[in-house]
């Protein structure tokens, strides 16, 4: 997902789950955080490495494709933005080493996704931003995986969008790739995407480069034949599974408000969105590259109150000033301390199916000391917690 | 491009540099060289090929191509080995038709790249270079001394052309 | 395959099959031309021939260049199945002579197996040589007999899917 759903998508989320205005702020914030905090950005801030999120264009290019690189690039992507659906899916096909890679494909309401809202629940807002991204992006990177594998991302050539005219038919249009920076062309459908690399752990087959940004697109709708799915065909539908996305945030944020008790999957707060659904359907299938400005309107419209454009150097100030004590008490140490947690979630549950493609996890509140030095802050963290409640 | 891939970049043109180099210094041996490494690179690249797709590639949508490339490649390494027993001019037939191949192939790439408005100029080059490198094996034909020279020429050439791409400052197509 | 979408994804599957099979052919019947051209150019009367003088090449290669048009041929007829494969598994009706050609290549790739592997146990036979010509022949004969099998299963798929 982009900006226009992950910044102020969340903020209207947020608002209609209960937050006040400067409560939907953090939250959008640190939604849309997710996709900028790097290790490029981390390291300016000279904060803990291993809390970085995504990895810029320019950190994939010089990424090691070695295991050990291999397995940092699924840690980050498959924590943060391709949760796995089912770690202990029957594939009933392949080697072991095929079936690794299967169960890291991504899907919408799978146990990890409960693990990830339960464990942003009293972790404040930075944690609720970050939960509700991993949320969102299980619904736009469905049917990927976050690990560069050939034989999971790769798809066949014959993509067909499917294009609603102005007299309501539908229209099959070819989808044509091209590997360039020119951008996408919505008017001749041709979209960038990563180069054909028959290599098996090249970045250029992680998560959904193969496809380029049409999971990303809220008005796509498109069939496809992805690698794993033996020749059957896959309907992406952006614009319900955007809706649904937006539905289910609702409900996530609702539970991390207080609001009630559990957050279990396939549930979805259709009824408080209920009165906005046919100003988001509208929206939504609009076939633009963003929709920011409808988004902003909309939150607009729901709080009365005017958002700021996100800013990723809004609270760096605050962090490099904040004495190291003090430093797991701003805005961006909190998203930092929620960061580890996921990863090291994530990292633990892949880690315990048998699965070796995010590298060896410890679980710290075991007690055990080996592992990441950034990780033991999550120790005193929880220490700290403990001693609060 | 990343630093890494810079330097590897330059250090396997450096490296292409002095095999080009070690062929000038021996050209009565040269072309039976380039077609060992030629068939070497080709059964490696088809073994290789054939254990991913026996491990992997088989479950995968359209994987089957992987097999007949495995197979063709690893068939075409065998019968470059059995060509070292032949005469020069055939052993630089050959080579101008792997070359030609080759160079098709490339050419057909960036034709297409330019069609959809993606960049096609380096790829060109390098297919202009690979057939150039295949007429000069025709050409000197009856004259292994004469291939092997030329042959290291458009190699110590393409290597140039690598360095000076691995030192420019280059976008990658990367979807976060 | 019991349901309407496993039917439809097995269709796929044939039709990508029927795809690579003759892509596959096309290509290993232009392989095999390049190959069996090579082999006979490097023969010592040919080579004797080039390296005096194009005249005596002429006259000294009738019955290679008899060869060399049987062989273009072969590669022409191969060429043929395999784009004939390829529109049909884009959905075009195209008949089944090609389908009887590749049957026939079936039986000659089974042909030249056998021999090879005859002329292989003789002592003064290069074992290179053998595992070469036998590789693209087992791969020839595969690729022609997975086009036949993938083409009559995508066609009576499809009737079925239709009726």
């Amino acid at each position: 997902m982009q900006r226009d759903f992950h910044y102020y998508g969340t903020y209207c989320a947020a608002s209609l789950a209960g937050y006040s205005h400067e409560e939907s702020m953090a939250i959008a914030y640190s939604a849309e955080l997710v996709d900028h905090c790097s290790r490029s950005f981390l390291a300016a801030l000279k904060a803990p490495l291993s809390a970085a999120t995504t990895q810029l264009a320019f950190e994939m290019a010089n990424a090691r494709t070695d295991i050990l690189g291999l397995q940092d690039i699924t840690r980050i992507w498959a924590s943060f933005h391709f949760l796995p659906y089912d770690l202990n899916r029957e594939v009933g096909k392949g080697g072991r080493r095929y079936r690794n890679k299967y169960r890291l494909i991504c899907d919408t309401n799978g146990p990890l996704l409960r693990e990830t809202v339960r464990l942003a629940k009293g972790k404040g807002l930075q944690a609720a931003g970050l939960a509700v991204h991993v949320l969102a992006d299980t619904w736009a990177h469905r049917y990927f995986a976050g690990t560069p594998s050939l034989v999971i991302n790769n798809m066949s050539r014959n993509v067909v969008e499917l294009v609603t005219r102005e007299d309501g038919s539908i229209d099959e249009q070819p989808v044509k790739f091209r590997n360039s920076l020119s951008g996408d062309d919505l008017s001749t459908g041709i979209f960038t995407c990563t180069p054909t690399m028959n290599s098996e752990n090249t970045v250029m087959n992680l998560g959904h480069g193969r496809a380029g940004h049409l999971p990303d697109y809220s008005f796509a709708r498109y069939k496809y034949l992805p690698a794993w799915a033996e020749y059957h065909e896959i309907l992406k539908d952006n614009p319900s599974d955007y809706y649904k996305a937006f539905c289910q945030m609702v409900y996530a944020l609702s539970f991390l408000h207080g609001s009630h008790e559990s957050f279990e999957t396939e549930r979805y707060a259709t009824s408080t969105v209920a009165p906005w659904e046919d100003r988001i359907r509208s929206f939504l299938v609009k076939r633009q590259l963003d929709i920011m400005d409808e988004w902003h309107a909309l939150a607009t419209s729901i709080t009365g109150r005017t958002l700021e454009d996100f800013s990723l150097d809004k609270y760096q100030q605050e962090y490099l000033c904040a004495s190291p004590d003090e430093k797991n008490d701003t805005f961006l140490g909190k998203f930092i301390l929620a960061a580890l947690e996921q990863k090291g979630m994530v990292t633990n549950k892949i880690y315990s199916s048998g699965n070796p493609l995010a590298g060896r996890s410890i679980e710290y509140r075991e007690g055990a000391f080996a592992g990441m030095k950034d990780y033991l802050v999550l120790i005193s963290d929880a220490a700290r917690r403990i001693g609060r409640g | 491009m990343g630093k890494l891939y810079r330097i590897a970049n330059i250090l396997i043109g450096l490296a292409i540099i002095f095999c080009g180099l070690v062929l000038v210094a021996e050209p009565q041996i040269g072309i039976h060289l380039i077609i060992i490494l030629l068939s070497i690179s080709l059964i490696v690249y088809g073994l290789r090929t054939l254990i991913f797709y026996i491990t992997m590639a088989r479950h995968m949508v359209g994987g089957m191509r992987m097999l007949y490339v495995s197979i063709i490649a690893l068939d075409l390494g065998l019968f470059s080995v059995t060509l070292l027993e032949s005469s020069p001019i055939y052993l630089a037939l050959f080579l101008s038709a792997v070359l030609i191949f080759d160079g098709g192939m490339s050419l057909m790439r960036a034709l297409e790249a330019r069609k959809l408005h993606a960049p096609y100029r380096m790829q060109l080059f390098t297919s202009i270079t690979t057939v150039i490198a295949a007429l000069l094996c025709l050409v000197f034909l009856r004259s292994p001394e004469a291939l092997t020279y030329a042959y290291s020429a458009v190699l110590c050439y393409s290597a140039c052309l690598r360095i000076a791409s691995a030192l420019k400052n280059t976008d990658i197509v990367y979807i976060p | 395959m019991d349901t309407y979408e496993d039917q439809k994804a097995l269709l796929r599957r044939h039709r990508d099959t029927l795809y690579i099979a003759g892509t596959g052919t096309m290509i290993l019947g232009l392989w095999s031309m390049a190959e069996g051209g090579l082999n006979m150019l490097a023969t010592s009367s040919l080579q004797e021939g080039m390296s005096t003088g194009w005249e005596q090449v002429i006259s000294s290669t009738q019955s290679i260049v008899a060869m060399l048009v049987f062989m273009i041929l072969l590669m022409l007829i191969q060429v043929y199945v395999g784009v004939c494969a390829r529109r049909e598994s884009r959905g075009e009706e195209r008949g089944s002579f090609y389908l009887v050609l590749a049957g026939i290549f079936v039986v000659l790739d089974v042909l030249f197996i056998g021999v090879e592997v005859f002329l292989a146990t003789q002592s003064e036979y290069s074992v290179d040589e053998t595992i070469v010509h036998l590789t693209i022949s087992i791969l020839s004969a595969f690729s022609d007999l997975q086009l036949i099998v993938s083409c009559l299963r995508a066609r009576r798929l499809s009737a079925a899917l239709e009726g």
